[in-house]
């Protein structure tokens, strides 16, 4: 297998969840932490699918064995040449998108239960303790992410579907 | 048509303008530069990042003006690791062969 196949194969498994993601955060009777796990997993794939189309980088090892980079994925993709000549003449607004998507990645990343755990012990896939109690992702709101239903998230989100449609494009 | 070290420079004084704990930036030159799908290949040392113990490098599409670029970024603390070959470099970069922009701190 090629470094190729295996990014597209990586591309083609993160639409997947992607559009699963989608179909649970529309869905009312779906508990947040699934529509989450698949956002976390899809944006994770996403990133590792961009890291494979350059020959020169990584092991195919090091980049299927972890669960960061998508936050240094979305930094990047913020700075690559498309998104540059967008906001051409309009940098302040430039500035200020890449500020707010980068703590936005952050947030999504640490959905991963291996992520940051002492600290950030909350993730989409497996029960907690925190003050005692065992917490369980289904029963848990994640207010650190309501950020996805207001207009700042939906710009995120839109920058992620953007990322698909850029990689799609060039394939 | 502007050249490709134009559109260089216009990428990189862009990434300065963004993100002001950049500090520097590596122009990474191939045996191939010039050819039309090489990408532009930056290594950028920014204050406001977070360590990751490796060069995390992602390439992008190019589009009408612009060739594909590879962008990554690392502290400065990985940074003297790459200089001190503790952090490799992706196949085929070398800081011996890379151009150096440094931020201008009077601007």
């Amino acid at each position: 297998m090629t470094r190729d196949e295996y990014s597209q194969a990586f591309y083609e498994q993160a639409r997947s969840d992607w559009d699963i993601y989608k179909l649970l955060a529309g869905d009312r009777n779906v508990r947040a932490c699934h529509a989450l796990h698949y956002l976390q997993m899809s944006c994770e794939k996403l990133a590792k699918a961009y890291r494979l189309r350059e020959p020169n980088l990584s092991t195919l090892e090091e980049l299927t064995s972890g669960h960061t980079g998508f936050v240094s994925f979305v930094k990047a993709f913020l700075r690559s040449s498309g998104v540059v000549a967008d906001y051409k003449g309009k940098t302040a607004a430039h500035q200020s998108v890449c500020k707010g998507m980068e703590k936005f990645a952050r947030e999504v990343e640490r959905l991963a239960p291996s992520v940051d755990s002492e600290t950030y012990p909350e993730n989409s896939e497996y029960p907690w303790e925190k003050g005692g109690r065992v917490i369980v992702p289904c029963e848990y709101d994640y207010s650190s992410l309501n950020f996805l239903e207001q207009t700042a998230g939906r710009t995120f989100l839109k920058l992620i579907q953007r990322a698909f449609d850029d990689y799609s494009s060039a394939a | 048509m502007k050249t490709k070290d134009q559109l260089a420079k216009e990428l990189i004084e862009a990434h300065f303008e963004l993100e002001e704990g950049i500090s520097i930036v590596y122009r990474m030159l191939s045996a191939h530069e010039d050819a039309p799908d090489e990408p532009i290949k930056l290594l950028e040392v920014n204050d406001n990042t977070v360590p990751t113990a490796r060069v995390e490098a992602f390439l992008f599409s190019g589009n009408a003006e612009f060739p594909a670029t590879v962008i990554a970024e690392v502290t400065p603390a990985e940074f003297e690791q790459i200089k001190s070959g503790l952090i490799p470099l992706p196949t085929g970069w070398s800081l011996e062969n890379a151009q150096v922009f440094k931020r201008d701190r009077a601007a």
